[in-house]
């Protein structure tokens, strides 16, 4: 898993300098503190990348990619599960610079999102007050999980190479049927599997690799 | 006007309250057994209608014998609950327990693991093959639904008497 995050940084690093060209304004990478955070004392846990490039004035195309796993252990199921994604998409400000240095946005955007799940063997026991219980076990399964999300948020500068945002997200499952039976407690990237719908958001704090004026 | 960070900071107390407000999915609130819904019934010339059973007695007959419904006096509807480790079931029924006659309700089906949701695990649910039965009170048993699920509101088999 290091080796994947580590190969994802250079490219985007990597990207980032070939994409160093005029039509190139900034670049930017991104973490979601907020997920870390929420998900301290949680069997949830999810790790969220974002790397953004402003190729136009008010059009940054992005792509997102993190993993993470959940587990379920109560006294009627054990198993866990986890995951890695990836998405891409673009933000349109919604705000006119005041100047050329000025990229504080409010913005909307569209992600098309793609997770690989894996899910261990799940333990089940079920229970009846006549008849006792009844120990199983459900076989190990994988899961190819395609979304799409609409969001809304805002990106401002707090230093001049920190950034600072927050986004709300809509999320669709495109194929939810195939987890009626024993789902992933959590899918990171998108949320509970419970519902093929999923309301999110994310707190970024970024850095950015590197940024020219607007009008340049 | 304040400065950007402060902004932001605010944003996400606000969104961290809404999110913490979620449902927790590791309670299971609903009812998962899959009981077996009976009627019983008299026939009146082409058609059928209910037929309350005086003091009826019911008993589930498994590695140990338990009184399953008693004191339910002028009952006609009957909730039972199927062996999910065996494909039969057997019940001996009384119409009055005042009186010695009974008669034994065998009940075959076959069976197949549900799952509910991450909070209420799996059940069983049932498809009914055949119901056998001895006859010195009952006439006659029907099957009306074969399948039987959490659907409460499904009368599976139906009793003459």
């Amino acid at each position: 898993m290091l080796n994947y995050f580590i190969r994802v940084l250079f490219l985007a690093l990597f990207a980032s300098t070939a994409l160093a060209q005029d039509s190139v304004k900034q670049v930017r990478v991104s973490a979601d503190i907020a997920k870390l955070i929420v998900n301290t004392s949680s069997a949830n846990k999810d790790v969220q990348f974002a790397v953004d490039a402003l190729l136009k004035k008010d059009t940054y195309y992005t792509f997102e990619f993190g993993y993470g796993s959940s587990s379920v252990d109560n006294s009627l199921l054990n198993y866990s599960t986890s995951n890695s994604f990836i998405k891409i998409g673009l933000d349109k400000s919604l705000l006119l610079p005041i100047n050329n240095k000025d990229l504080d946005i409010a913005f909307v955007g569209l992600r098309l999102a793609a997770s690989s799940i894996n899910r261990s063997e799940g333990y089940y026991k079920t229970i009846n007050s006549f008849w006792g219980s009844i120990n199983g076990v459900v076989p190990s399964a994988s899961f190819f999980a395609p979304w799409f999300e609409l969001l809304g948020g805002i990106k401002v500068d707090v230093l001049p190479t920190i950034t600072a945002g927050w986004t709300l997200r809509w999320k669709f499952m495109l194929n939810h049927t195939q987890f009626s039976e024993l789902p992933p407690a959590y899918i990171a990237g998108f949320g509970s599997a419970n519902s093929a719908t999923a309301f999110d958001f994310n707190f970024y704090i970024g850095y950015k690799l590197f940024c020219k004026s607007l009008r340049k | 006007m304040l400065p950007p960070l402060t902004k932001c900071f605010f944003y996400f107390l606000l969104l961290l309250t809404f999110y913490s407000c979620s449902q927790d999915t590791n309670t299971c609130l609903q009812p998962i057994d899959a009981s077996l819904r009976l009627g019983s019934y008299k026939y009146a010339d082409t058609s059928h209608k209910d037929s309350l059973l005086p003091n009826p007695m019911i008993k589930v007959i498994g590695d140990s014998i338990k009184t399953w419904v008693q004191n339910q006096k002028n009952s006609s509807k009957f909730a039972l609950t199927l062996n999910p480790k065996a494909d039969s079931t057997k019940y001996m029924f009384q119409i009055d327990a005042s009186k010695v006659s009974t008669d034994t309700i065998v009940f075959y089906y076959s069976r197949s693991l549900h799952f509910v949701s991450v909070a209420c695990g799996y059940t069983y649910y049932f498809t009914i093959n055949k119901v056998a039965s001895t006859h010195h009170d009952l006439d006659s048993v029907s099957i009306n639904n074969f399948n039987v699920t959490e659907n409460a509101t499904i009368e599976h088999v139906k009793l003459f008497y």
